[in-house]
């Protein structure tokens, strides 16, 4: 049920899905051949931040266009919970694709750094952070008013994240009593914040649709 | 109404006062008195006795009910309706009644009007002969 | 023979707009017709039963079983027709068809290239593509291809053309036919009742001025004609209601012994469904 349910968000944006195949291909390369002092995470986190935006963006768009056909779906079997689910599994699947791409890339390009699983679950808690606020403002109160949130974070992370970089370059702050901590300690402690927002999220966008009206 | 080969006709009148479901039920006895719908033959289902004459369901299903109350029918779950075998008795009673009834009406017609009953006799054995 | 559909004590609020104490039950074996005006509620009522609505109190039962606590299980019976506009436009058919068939566990593949092919559909065409009436019999194959009981359709075939819904109104008997159990659905196109409909339900401003089987409403009214002069304060109230011109009167009524016995010079004939329904609403609840 689930799947056929993310099934549906791919094909409401079949249009743009080769362009998204591209970014996730472009994004990284333009940093190894532009910006290559700025590697790894960073670039990572453009490909992932706008990959996800567009994407994400672009279906709800197009979801608002046709209000009534999440009526059908939901006068259909599919509980409105899994509907609901199946945002979150789009959004993680998308991601996966990122993450696959670029370490494919990192292995081919030589310009391109690897990233450890310490990035990743960074850039993972990132996101889920976004789009944890975004969805359940999205089902509460719909596309339209929520658009904005897609831009300021398209500007905030186009300008801020080189604008942070600049900054920790300056700034020498103390990360030593990090570093004695394991990885494996870290890593734990990311996915499960991850998990957890995750969670809090879903639940609250399941609670804020159960009661909508469609 | 179509069955084995015997074609009855169930017309309705849409201008006459009386309520379809009964004028539909009185064709039917009339069927089964005069012997156009034979003992213990089937009578269509439902819903195609619906479609075929046009009048909804519950009208005929209600027709159904009342003739089998009134013993002209009975239904064998998942077999279907059948006309009563066995029932001349009750047939034949019927039968009369129903010429009892149509006589009490000609009856009091002819007090109304002032015939006598000699005069009605009269008029009955001309009336019977042309037929 | 059970109901097929039992509502009993809808009440949702808006704010220009609520349902007041709805109830109404549909027997099995019936076609049941759900009249009103635009507005009246007729697809708000839909809307709640099929669960699209939250926060409406009153229970609706189906199939004898409470739609709260059954909800997947009952969905899966039920086929629906929604009024236009509910699929992705951008989508094809086909696309739009494997999205929806996988929600319900009785699919029928078989079926639905049946109806596809009987409509002259064709699955890769875009459903933006399509006229009113195509998206109507896509939207009717979709509901008849996974062996639903029960067909709920909100005004199919409004904005059709009188082909097209003789065409629905055959396939609604079809249905009942090869084993459908009931059909409801909402017009206010009342001359389609006419041929298909077994009950009538009409609702008018949220509230249920009527629930009756067909052949009996159009058995027990009539619509009276005659002289004005002949009308009083006592025999208006025979009547639903009573509209008057220069030339005299015409009302819907269902006391007709009565109004011959108070005016014995009327012309009476057999309404039509819309008379009644206006009678009903000119009346008020």
């Amino acid at each position: 049920m689930l799947l056929h349910l993310v099934k549906k968000d791919f094909l409401l944006v079949k249009k743009y899905v080769c362009f998204m195949m591209l970014l996730a291909i472009g994004v990284p390369l333009f940093f190894a051949w532009r910006v290559p002092a700025i590697g790894g995470v960073v670039s990572f986190i453009y490909t992932v931040t706008f990959t996800e935006l567009i994407i994400c963006q672009s279906v709800a768009a197009e979801e608002s266009k046709y209000p009534k056909a999440a009526a059908l779906l939901c006068s259909a079997p599919y509980p409105r919970g899994t509907f609901v689910m199946a945002k979150y599994a789009f959004f993680l699947l998308l991601f996966a694709y990122c993450y696959i791409v670029y370490t494919l890339m990192a292995l081919i390009v030589p310009g391109i750094d690897a990233i450890d699983l310490t990035m990743v679950l960074s850039v993972l808690l990132f996101g889920m952070i976004l789009y944890g606020i975004f969805l359940p403002l999205y089902f509460k109160y719909g596309a339209e008013k929520t658009k904005f949130f897609f831009m300021i974070c398209i500007f905030a992370i186009s300008f801020g994240v080189p604008m942070l970089y600049q900054s920790f370059a300056n700034i020498s702050i103390d990360f030593s009593m990090l570093a004695s901590i394991p990885a494996a300690i870290i890593n734990t402690g990311l996915a499960f914040a991850s998990i957890i927002v995750w969670g809090v999220s879903q639940g609250a966008s399941i609670l804020i649709f159960s009661k909508k009206d469609l | 109404m179509r069955k084995a080969g015997e074609h009855v006709k169930i017309l309705i009148s849409n201008s006459s006062d009386k309520p379809l479901y009964q004028q539909i039920k009185e064709q039917i006895i009339d069927a089964i008195l005069k012997g156009e719908l034979a003992e213990g033959n089937p009578l269509p289902s439902i819903r195609s006795f619906a479609n075929d004459i046009k009048v909804s369901v519950l009208t005929i299903r209600r027709v159904y009910d009342e003739l089998e109350q009134e013993g002209f029918t009975t239904s064998q779950v998942g077999l279907g309706t059948f006309v009563s075998t066995g029932n001349l008795e009750l047939l034949r009673d019927s039968k009369r009644h129903m010429v009892e009834r149509k006589m009490q009406e000609l009856i009091d017609m002819a007090k109304n009007l002032n015939i006598t009953k000699d005069e009605l006799n009269a008029m009955m054995d001309i009336l019977y002969e042309e037929e | 023979m059970g109901n097929i559909l039992e509502v009993v004590g809808l009440n949702k609020s808006y704010k220009n707009f609520s349902l007041a104490d709805v109830s109404f039950t549909l027997p099995e074996d019936c076609i049941t017709g759900f009249i009103g005006i635009n507005g009246a509620g007729k697809t708000t009522t839909i809307r709640t039963i099929l669960g699209l609505i939250q926060g409406a109190s009153g229970t609706i039962k189906i199939f004898g079983k409470d739609i709260e606590k059954n909800e997947r299980e009952l969905k899966n019976r039920i086929g629906v027709v929604p009024d236009d506009g509910r699929f992705y436009d951008e989508l094809t058919m086909a696309e739009m068809k494997s999205i929806i068939a996988p929600a319900y566990s009785k699919w029928s593949e078989k079926d639905y290239k049946e109806y596809m092919d009987r409509f002259s559909l064709n699955p890769k065409q875009k459903i933006a593509t399509l006229s009113k009436g195509m998206r109507m019999k896509f939207a009717l194959t979709l509901a008849l291809s996974h062996g639903a009981e029960l067909l709920i359709m909100d005004e199919p075939t409004s904005g059709l053309d009188p082909l097209i819904r003789s065409q629905l109104l055959e396939i609604m008997r079809d249905y009942m036919k090869r084993g459908g159990k009931g059909v409801f659905f909402s017009t206010h196109i009342t001359s389609d009742l006419d041929k298909v409909a077994d009950m009538l339900i009409l609702i008018h401003d949220g509230k249920i001025l009527f629930e009756q089987e067909k052949d009996a409403l159009m058995d027990g009214f009539r619509l009276v004609k005659g002289d004005i002069k002949a009308l009083n304060a006592e025999n208006r109230n025979l009547f639903l209601s009573v509209r008057e011109n220069e030339f005299g009167f015409a009302g819907i009524t269902d006391k007709l012994a009565e109004v011959r016995r108070s005016i014995p010079d009327v012309l009476a004939e057999k309404p039509s469904i819309e008379d009644i329904m206006l009678g009903y609403i000119e009346r008020g609840a």
